[in-house]
């Protein structure tokens, strides 16, 4: 029989394009300096909002007269950040919570679900727009922080019913009965099963998060200049639609990547047990 | 347990959520939402006297938890308050002004969403024909990938009157309905995604079964295999999926109020956002938040009415 990891290697040419994609973002994230598109003498003002010409400037120029290309790259890093941040914040959270509460049972699991229960019903992404536009300065973090709390009940959920069924396995139980203390049992016999579906999850709650930060951007509630992010170029180029359509653009960037994380997720959903 | 117990728990349990949710929504936007009453004045420099007996007749000169209770006092009695501004009207009725046209937004489109997943997925999967499936498949990945302020701008830009925009649709919003069809396609493109991926990888397991193989030999068409017998076996996980991700679809379509100018709740808090009326964006948060629980309610209890496994096994969810 073939082992999971060889099975898990073989993936469909669908995946692999995607996992590119992310790939090439990365270093796009990487290499990319932020403030270069916004370098006041790497933009002329005499550019205006020209159309796009190949193969020069194949995205054309801002309001300012900066490559819309040179800054949808500078904010893909700031796009990607805020995905990845909010994700290691929301498993921060998720993780203890999930794991106690599918493993102990009883109130603590009552609590944890009520809890759960009560984020997934509030519109936080609109919460987080009345909180946000209060504030003078809106960085990386605090918009990260925002869809962490947005996220972290889908990973709880999910982690919770992993480790409870987990937890009634017959190797759990063997162990239980040879005497293995209860921390033991959840990090050595529980976790490691019960972290692969997360794993499935993760994909796609990455691309919620780097949607509903365009979101909070767009809507003027998000990053702000000079930080840059596609939601900021989008929520630009929302004024000027009329005049250049090309200002679109960048959401082109934004839709392959999300893209490229929904067939990854899918690809990984199919993979791990449920 | 029995479906009646279920019920009743099920309601129990909302009802704790739906207090709790009234304190998270009020504490949170009243300590960190900024001075509303400083904000009437704008950029003028307010009267002291004038900003202290303003603030005296919204009590905000009490301490937090005696705001909190009193505004618990009054929800109890379907009050949310007053709006905060020079002429204050009751923000129960400002609310009410706009519920209709969110509820035919919230409604068409869930039943939109639901018959467009259904049909698509079965159709995809009635005859193996790759192409087909191959085509939903991606098409589905893009509308779970596209996020809805993209989609929704876009339609927007393309098929009102814009720069180079055909006039197919009216816009701004004009209540006909025509003006609800753009809309009403980019709130279905963002739901529809999510739950024909999952509704398919679903079916594709319960055809795998051996209850699947009973039905083949007691002699049932494929289609109504399909669409009667492995449906119903396969909706627990998307009716779940549906009653949890109702927050989603509200925040959705604030968006697609926003985008269109449609004179909805969304609208109306993101207005209010704008103008510093806390006592307005709390009671519209608040209303679209009931919603959400009261649809997660009602989803988890057609969930243990299709699948007695859930009742039996408490309700599903943590």
């Amino acid at each position: 029989m073939r082992s999971r990891l060889q099975s898990a290697v073989r993936a469909g040419w669908a995946t692999s394009g995607a996992a590119l994609v992310l790939a090439a973002a990365a270093v796009i994230a990487v290499v990319s300096e932020a403030p270069a598109g916004l370098d006041p003498r790497g933009c002329s003002l005499s550019q205006s909002l020209v159309p796009p010409s190949f193969p020069q400037h194949i995205f054309g120029f801002d309001l300012q007269g900066c490559d819309l290309l040179v800054l949808t790259m500078a904010g893909t890093r700031n796009s990607l950040l805020v995905g990845l941040l909010a994700t290691i914040l929301a498993l921060a959270v998720a993780i203890p919570t999930g794991t106690t509460a599918g493993f102990a049972g009883g109130w603590v699991d009552g609590l944890v679900g009520r809890l759960v229960d009560l984020v997934t019903a509030l519109p936080i992404i609109l919460i987080g727009l009345v909180v946000l536009s209060g504030l003078d300065h809106r960085g990386v973090l605090l918009v990260a922080i925002v869809m962490a709390v947005a996220a972290w009940p889908i990973y709880t959920r999910v982690i919770r019913a992993a480790t409870a069924r987990e937890s009634e396995l017959a190797h759990v139980d063997a162990a239980r009965a040879l005497g293995a203390s209860r921390p033991r049992l959840l990090v050595r016999h529980v976790l490691p099963g019960s972290l692969g579906s997360v794993v499935a999850v993760i994909p796609a709650t990455i691309a919620f998060t780097i949607g509903a930060e365009a979101l909070l951007s767009f809507l003027g509630a998000g990053l702000q200049l000079p930080d840059v992010s596609w939601g900021v170029l989008l929520a630009e180029a929302q004024r000027y639609i009329r005049q250049a359509p090309h200002l679109m653009l960048p959401g082109l960037f934004l839709l392959v990547v999300t893209g490229a994380l929904v067939v990854v997720g899918e690809a990984a959903r199919v993979r791990v047990p449920k | 347990m029995t479906l009646g117990s279920f019920v009743r728990r099920r309601v129990l349990q909302a009802l704790v959520t739906l207090l709790a949710l009234t304190l998270v929504v009020h504490a949170g936007i009243t300590l960190l939402g900024g001075d509303p009453v400083r904000a009437l004045f704008g950029f003028v420099p307010p009267d002291p006297a004038e900003l202290a007996e303003l603030r005296a007749r919204y009590g905000l000169d009490q301490p937090y938890p005696a705001q909190y209770l009193a505004y618990l006092t009054q929800l109890l009695q379907g009050n949310l308050g007053v709006t905060i501004s020079f002429t204050p009207q009751p923000v129960t009725r400002v609310v009410a002004a706009t519920l209709p046209t969110t509820a035919i937004l919230i409604g068409v489109g869930l039943l939109l969403q639901l018959t467009t997943a259904y049909g698509i997925t079965v159709v995809s999967m009635l005859r193996r024909i790759r192409l087909v499936s191959a085509v939903t498949w991606w098409v589905a990945v893009a509308a779970t990938a596209a996020p809805v302020i993209f989609t929704a701008w876009a339609l927007r830009s393309y098929f009102t009157l814009g720069y180079q925009g055909l006039d197919w649709f009216p816009y701004p919003f004009d209540g006909t309905p025509k003006a609800y069809v753009l809309p009403l396609i980019a709130l279905v493109a963002m739901l529809a995604g999510p739950v024909v991926l999952l509704f398919r990888s679903e079916l594709l397991d319960t055809l795998r079964s051996t209850f699947t193989r009973f039905a083949v030999a007691s002699g049932h068409s494929d289609l109504r295999i399909l669409s009667v017998h492995a449906a119903k076996a396969s909706a627990g996980p998307v009716i779940a999926y549906l009653g949890a991700s109702l927050g989603y679809l509200l925040t959705g379509v604030v968006i697609v109020e926003t985008i269109y100018d449609i004179p909805g709740v969304g609208n109306l808090i993101l207005d209010s956002v704008a103008r510093r009326d806390r006592a307005v964006v709390v009671g519209g948060v608040l209303v679209i938040s009931v919603l959400a629980i009261i649809g997660g309610m009602v989803a988890d209890i057609v969930a243990a009415a299709l699948d007695p496994r859930i009742r039996l096994e408490g309700d599903g969810t943590p």
